[in-house]
């Protein structure tokens, strides 16, 4: 009787395999997965804002910019070469942690068993997290690594790709090769396993993986494989929004639930974005055609030459950063004048030229010089997709190629400050949390 | 029944009593004047050279062939005797021991929850407190006795809460901090207040790892072994009433001194003539405006004369909210206490019922709490007292009222104090509306709009809430207790728990909180009709939470001895537990008591509020279900090895798996153990010191464990919401896969020494001990590449070590007067020696005394300011130091802080204290009293803050005491007040060294007092035994360090002094 008490009477294996809290899950279901994958709250759908932040898309007062209240943003501001005083990171933390879910979720969906009903979602699932995180590398990589250079990318300090959701893998710097590699591979993997069109704008699919393709081959230099990716995915998406319907006495004109998204991304939030005292750059405010309707929706008129900006496709208070078909055009756009085929080049701009003027006031442009169509294109891109951070991206890449040769300036309490082409301050520092931690090189500025 | 179960025993076991020749022999062995059962007590029997130990109750049996034997008993400390036996015996046998040259007033036995040992064979710390020293003091909490008594034990009155109490310091950074109480042989986990102190025969606390180990991964805080009452085989029918009262303080609301009306409503005006108040008038929430202010606009405005103005403010300055607080929602408390038990025995078997009643009226009004419980216990023998059965139940049912206005919950808004001259009630006490949440004007208009009346009157609120919380629990053991031979005894116990917590809290549509829920909601279209998103009616918010607790153990044990010098007792055995607790929350709107209905209400639209338009909320939603399991599965052993009285080698074991920790951890993971050893050195051939007869040193080594039950060891993810742009559940990842997850580890060494001189007047004991803390759940940063920026696990580690001392003399001891005085005393010096993530140096400063967060090298709750260089002489304002010269650069001071060169203050829990104990008695009179000390910690006094003058927050009442002049640095260490707000240079202030004092004191903590009447002086009474008894706690401070406090300990609110009366009555 003593021997039947003291012996375990059953396998404890199962009796403490209970969970100790409902409401904790142990993601191994495919609807784990998801959820885990919809967080857009505050993981997912999140890039960096650093890029916007340095560029000159806005400009501030002394005053603006003591308000400013990260370190980041100051230092930032003015491209000092240190930019952190201690702390901070979302804009490297944020993208890393959504490269763990995705790594979480494609590690999970190895143990689960695939059978017919669930392959479709088991499909979308592997796609989504290999789109998620590719969309991660492509901001890291344009934010903390130099831009591609194909004589040295092979050797090019980039950013640490993480395949894993061990969090004890050792961190080191892969090549920036390596890094758009890696996102190449896993993007043609994933439109192959995603749905063409997204149900939710938050969730990728096929049309993002050659949006994203495109905007990767851009910064690579690769026009002819970013005309075809661009291409691909307007074959699949190409709705406008005809400016002339949006009502510009609302608060935000532009809603977040709109035609032209194709997948939507937004910044990591600053204050700055909200300063009463930071204004659009009078240049940009220049460029804008008298009868270009967008000046009117994406800015808001602060007094006399003033503008802030309210533009943004998210249809609240954060910058998008998304994908959207108008990008693809201006995308297509480029591409094409670079092959030389001037027509589809104007096409592909006036495609996109006619929703956005006042209607019945626009006059389909028709620029044969390929510099000056180029130009015209460099115009475009400031004009549509102002506070997007592809300034940032344009500016590194085009100064590069030779396409350009800006140097920025700002002036602050009579002091100015400058960032010259190719400066290696367009390549930003690694937070000092991930340098202590994980002994990886820093960035030189 | 009980016949069939004999039947049943009988023929299982036929063989081993049917064969047997022998017949049994059992009695027991009591010592002293008063019959005190001796457990522990060798009894050999000469002619077999058999030999057993008497068990907790004193009681041995043996069977045997019959014949006449010559028993032998012995025990350390007594005369042996031999006495002649014949079996079959009568009946049972007493044997009593009288002392010999040493005088011990009774053999302590210590219970580890397991097992009990006589205190002379314990290798381990244990503090015994016994059924007469808890009663010294009056409380319904039976913890809340051990304090002051129990060495090494302390309550902590620093430091973040749900601390309460320590023994021998803090082992743990994050995970449980509470000592494991074990009721009857079982964790207890629910409210300690569900246990009737009167149920409580006494208590022991574990203290290092040979004493704890056995209760393993949960050890590691302490232990507190709870033994509730028993009676004893034989006994005749005791009926015993104890009923007392106890009557506390009023709480003393201008206890903190602060800056007084009139200077408030002075810096009101001023702050009004600034156009401080100008955005507050335009807000478009409506914030809430003082009377003054008011007052001060209606004149600007016009709307009365500005003579008028000053009139009426001049009335204002006479009233006080801190007054009316005292008058009106403080008031005595009462707490009445009533138990009646009934105990008794045959010679198969004992009982015990006892009842408790206990009602405490707050001192807050509209607070309180009554208690019933109800205990039954009873133990049969069978089969010549082979099996022994022991059942019992306890239930016990706790309600609590939470109805009154507590005064720290009631503010003008969210921002701002309640303003000092609020008035509760007229001259004639007649409730009056105080200001708060909006302005009186827009209320007043919203009421004429046909909303509801939107006044917060804080006297008539508890006519319109029912605020109550009930417990119900019952906890039913069971245990059979097997002899398969006389050495051997196999045990089953189990154990059932069930608790049932309801929480309700019932808003009268009249109640504010009703009122201005459905005021905010309210929607007014174009036509000016009325609707109600949050219906017209009550609301009621019901919680639900049960908890169910099955405990099965089987358990073997030996004790035996050969040749008179060998002893071994063993025990070892398997255990299970599984804790399951479900709740649920629910609210109901447009709740009617009567009718118990209630309405559904929209809460995915989000409405406009009332008072605010532009902005808009949804009604709250308060359901929700939660559940949670913890399951566990432990073997454990523990066995101690005597050589003739002098030696005591002990050994224990236990390990714990659990489905909080990983496979790993539950399939690989070493046991934690003890090991400890005993020499008495007075009973060694050469001891020849006659003046001390006995010495005995102890040492022990080990392990004890601890659980943080907010981790696992998978990945894991909650579901934490809805996207509000996708409108699709999304999940966080709570924490990464940590396959190696174990329990804490505490290591913990303790050396003892105890003693007693030949009278028995000087008894003491001292140990010292050093613990660390070791894979104690931690913080490290990661690199955030990995995904996470930190990691919790079992990362970071801390070391302290101690003294306990305690110390018994009795200075006078004769026929009729004795005297004895205790002496306890502790000292702990704590550190965390390993914690790998740094905070923000200025967090360290501002919140190192009351979160945790550690710093390696320091207590983990530790002072840290900023050095103090005095005032400026020609500003008064507060200065520290830069590049060693005074400076009122209050920015760069503290951007300049480094891990380096923190000021370190001193620790926040007191480093060494105790207590002193004296007790007289005389005939039948008998007084104590105790005085405890607290030293060797630090504490930061409040003091004047001007960012709150100039927020109209009023402030500390150093505010009279600040430099205003040149001349005053050398009089006051107050700083000047600034011109405009500067809050920095308030934070240099209030967080520098100037303000830390020394926290050490002695208070006079207590005085009981008692009169005992029973047959030897008044034979003719109905009763046995008559007790009356008198208790007054917090009897104030006798010593303090600092005179900037009157108590250090108690610096919010005094410790409030009460009294008690009561009567014990034996029949």
């Amino acid at each position: 009787m003593f021997v039947l008490v003291v012996s375990p009477m059953f396998s404890c294996e199962s009796f403490l395999d209970e969970r100790p809290d409902k409401s904790l899950v142990v993601p191994s279901t495919l609807e784990d997965f998801q959820t885990l994958l919809d967080n857009e709250v505050g993981v997912m759908n999140h890039g960096p804002a650093l890029g916007l932040i340095s560029s000159d898309e806005y400009y501030t007062s002394y005053q603006g910019w003591q308000g400013f209240i990260t370190a980041i943003e100051r230092n930032g501001y003015i491209w000092k070469k240190e930019i952190y005083e201690g702390f901070g990171g979302a804009d490297w933390k944020v993208p890393y942690e959504s490269v763990f879910y995705s790594n979480i979720v494609l590690e999970g969906l190895e143990k689960v068993t695939i059978n017919e009903e669930n392959q479709a979602w088991w499909n979308r699932l592997r796609g989504s997290a290999l789109f998620y995180r590719s969309f991660a590398f492509y901001g890291l990589l344009d934010i903390y690594a130099p831009v591609y250079d194909p004589s040295s990318a092979a050797t090019d300090w980039g950013i640490p790709i993480r395949l894993t959701a061990d969090v004890n893998a050792p961190v080191f710097r892969e090549s920036v090769d390596n890094g758009y590699r890696q996102i190449i591979e896993d993007l043609e993997e994933a439109s192959n396993l995603l749905p063409e069109r997204p149900d939710y704008l938050t969730r990728p699919s096929a049309t993002a993986c050659d949006a994203l393709l495109a905007r990767v081959y851009l910064v690579m230099g690769d026009y002819e494989q970013a005309l075809q990716a661009a291409e691909r995915s307007l074959g699949k998406m190409n709705d406008l929004i005809d400016y002339n319907l949006l009502d510009e006495t609302a608060a935000r004109p532009i809603t977040g639930e709109n035609v032209e998204v194709i997948f939507r991304n937004r910044m990591v939030s600053y204050s700055f974005a909200n300063s009463p005292l930071v204004y659009v750059d009078p240049n940009i405010i220049g460029l804008y055609h008298e009868n270009d309707l967008r000046k009117d929706i994406f800015f808001e008129k602060r007094g006399e030459g003033k503008y802030s900006f309210r533009g943004t496709y998210t249809g609240d208070l954060g910058l998008f950063s998304g994908l959207t078909t108008a990008e693809l055009l201006l995308v297509k756009a480029e591409c094409e004048v670079r092959a030389g085929k001037i027509i589809k080049a104007n096409e592909a701009l006036n495609q996109l030229l006619e929703k956005r003027y006042r209607e019945g006031s626009f006059f389909p442009l028709d620029i044969q010089e390929e510099d000056d169509l180029l130009d015209q294109v460099f115009a475009e891109r400031r004009k549509e997709l102002v506070f997007r951070g592809s300034r940032w991206t344009d500016l590194r890449r085009l100064n590069k190629s030779g396409d350009l040769s800006e140097t920025l300036t700002r002036e602050l309490d009579g002091q100015v400050y400058t960032l010259p082409p190719n400066d290696p301050r367009y390549v930003l520092p690694i937070p000092p949390e991930e340098i202590n931690v994980a002994d990886i090189p820093q960035n030189p500025r | 029944m009980k016949n069939n179960l004999l039947l049943y025993f009988a023929l299982l076991f036929l063989g081993s009593s049917a064969l047997a020749q022998e017949a049994r022999l059992m009695g027991s062995v009591k010592t002293g004047e008063n019959l005190q059962a001796l457990p522990g007590a060798l009894v050999l029997v000469q002619e077999t050279g058999k030999g057993t130990v008497t068990d907790e109750k004193g009681f041995f049996h043996f069977n045997l062939d019959t014949g006449h034997y010559h028993l032998e008993i012995s025990y350390l400390g007594y005369s042996a005797r031999t006495v002649e036996v014949t079996v079959p015996a009568s009946g049972p046998i007493d044997i009593v021991l009288s002392g010999e040259s040493l005088a011990m007033d009774a053999v302590e036995v210590v219970s580890t929850g397991y097992q009990s040992i006589p205190k002379e064979r314990a290798t381990g710390s244990f503090a015994h407190i016994d059924r007469q020293l808890l009663n010294r003091k009056v409380s319904p909490n039976i913890l809340e006795r051990l304090e002051d008594i129990t060495p090494g034990l302390i309550f902590n009155r620093a430091g973040p809460g749900g601390d309460d109490i320590s023994i021998r310091g803090r082992n743990t950074i994050n995970a449980g901090t509470q000592p494991l109480i074990v009721v009857d042989g079982f964790p207890y986990d629910g409210d300690i207040e569900n246990i009737n102190p009167n149920d409580v025969e006494s208590i022991t606390v574990l203290k290092d790892a040979a004493a704890a180990s056995i209760w393993g991964a949960r050890a590691g805080n302490g232990v507190i072994v709870i033994t509730t009452k028993k009676s004893e085989f034989g006994a005749s029918p005791n009926l015993s009433l104890n009923v007392n009262t106890t009557w506390g303080q009023r709480p003393d609301p201008n206890y903190v001194p602060s800056m007084s009306v009139p200077d408030f409503i002075e810096m009101e005006k001023e702050l009004f003539s600034r156009g401080y108040y100008a955005s507050a008038e335009r807000s478009r929430s409506k914030a809430p405006l003082t009377p003054v202010v008011e007052l001060l606009i209606a004149a600007r405005d016009g709307l009365i004369s500005s003579e008028e103005a000053e009139q009426q403010i001049a009335t204002l300055k006479d009233f006080s909210y801190r007054e009316d607080q005292e008058r009106y929602l403080y008031r005595e408390s009462v707490h009445r206490q009533y138990a009646l038990s009934l105990d008794g025995g045959g010679e198969n078997q004992r009982y015990l019922l006892s009842l408790g009643y206990d009602r405490n009226l707050d001192n807050l009004r509209g607070r309180g709490n009554d208690r019933w419980t109800l205990n039954a216990n009873h133990t049969f023998k069978f089969l010549e007292d082979k099996l022994q059965i022991n059942s019992s139940a306890y239930y016990t049912e706790y309600g609590r009222e939470n109805n009154g206005v507590d005064p720290s919950d009631v503010r003008m808004s969210s921002s701002s104090i309640m303003y000092p001259y609020a008035r509760l009630a007229d001259e004639r006490g007649n409730p009056l509306p105080i200001t708060m949440d909006y302005r009186n004007g827009f209320k007043d208009s919203a009421e004429g709009e046909g909303l509801l009346n939107w006044d917060y009157i804080p006297l008539e609120e508890q006519k319109w809430q029912e605020k109550t919380n009930r417990t119900q629990e019952y906890r039913v053991n069971f245990n059979a207790r097997y002899s398969l031979t006389n050495a051997l005894k196999g045990t089953i116990y189990y154990q059932y728990l069930h608790r049932n917590t309801v929480n309700r809290e019932f808003y009268h549509q009249n109640a504010y909180y009703a009122r201005d829920l459905i005021n905010t909601y309210t929607q007014k279209d174009d036509q000016g009709n009325l609707t109600y998103p949050v219906p017209m009616g009550g609301i009621l918010d019901l919680g639900d939470r049960r908890n169910a607790v099955h405990m099965l153990r089987g358990q073997l044990s030996y004790n035996n001895v050969w040749n008179q010098m060998h002893r071994l007792d063993a025990i070892g055995g398997w255990e299970l537990r599984n804790s399951t607790t479900d709740s649920n929350l629910a609210r109901y709107y447009a709740y009617d008591d009567e009718l118990a209905t209630n309405q559904p209400v929209d809460y995915k639209t989000r409405f406009p509020r009332y008072y605010n338009p532009s902005s808009s909320g949804l009604i709250t939603f308060r359901n929700g279900l939660s559940g949670r399991a913890d399951r566990f599965v432990s073997y454990y052993m523990n066995a101690a090895y005597s050589y003739d009285d002098r030696i005591t080698l002990s050994l224990s074991g236990r390990k714990d798996m659990s489905n909080l920790f990983g496979v790993r951890t539950n399939q690989k993971g070493v046991p934690l153990w003890s090991a400890g050893a005993a020499w008495t050195i007075s009973q060694e051939g050469f001891y020849k010191m006659d003046g001390l007869p006995y010495l005995k040193l102890r040492a022990t080594f080990g392990y004890n464990g601890n659980i943080d039950r907010s981790l696992t060891a998978y990945t894991t993810a909650r579901r934490t919401g809805t996207s509000y742009f996708t409108g699709l559940p999304y999940a966080v990842v709570q924490n990464p896969p940590n396959p190696e997850l174990r329990w804490e580890r505490i290591r913990m060494a303790n050396i003892g020494l105890d003693l007693e001189n030949k009278k028995g007047s000087i008894a003491a004991s001292v140990e010292y001990f050093v613990k660390s803390g070791l894979d104690l759940i931690g913080t490290t940063p990661f690199a955030p590449s990995s995904g996470i920026t930190e990691f919790t696990g079992n990362t970071a580690s801390t070391r302290s070590q101690g003294m306990d001392i305690s110390l018994n003399l009795m200075p006078i001891r004769t026929k009729h007067f004795t005297w004895n005085l205790n002496i306890l005393s502790s000292f702990i010096k704590e550190k965390v020696t390993r914690y790998e993530m740094e905070a923000p140096m200025i967090s360290y400063i501002r919140e190192g005394s009351f979160l945790t967060i550690p710093m390696e090298g320091r207590p983990l709750y530790a002072l840290y300011t900023f050095e103090w260089a005095g005032l400026d002489p020609d500003t008064g304002a507060p200065r520290g130091y830069l590049d060693d010269e005074p400076s009122t650069d209050y920015r760069t001071i503290i951007g300049n802080i480094t891990a380096e060169n923190i000021n370190y203050s001193g620790p926040v829990r007191p480093t060494a204290f105790g207590a002193i104990r004296n007790t007289f008695s005389w005939r039948r009179l008998a007084l104590s009293f105790n005085l405890s000390y607290r030293a060797g910690y630090y504490f930061r006094r409040p003091s004047v803050n001007y960012s709150d003058v100039y927020t109209a927050q009023g402030t500390h009442g150093d505010f009279y005491k600040r430099w205003q002049l040149p001349g005053d640095e050398q009089l006051t260490e107050v700083p000047s007040m600034p011109d405009s707000r500067d809050a920095i240079r308030d934070i240099f202030y209030n967080l520098s060294e100037v303000l830390i004092e020394r926290g050490d004191h002695l208070r006079f903590q207590d005085i009981s007092f008692s009169y005992t009447l029973d047959e030897n002086n008044w034979l003719k009474a109905p009763f046995q035994k008559v007790e009356c008894y008198a208790y007054i706690n917090n009897l104030g401070v006798i010593w303090k360090a600092t005179d900037k406090v009157s108590d250090p300990d108690y610096r919010s609110q005094k410790a409030l002094r009460s009294v008690s009366l009561g009567l014990r009555l034996d029949f």
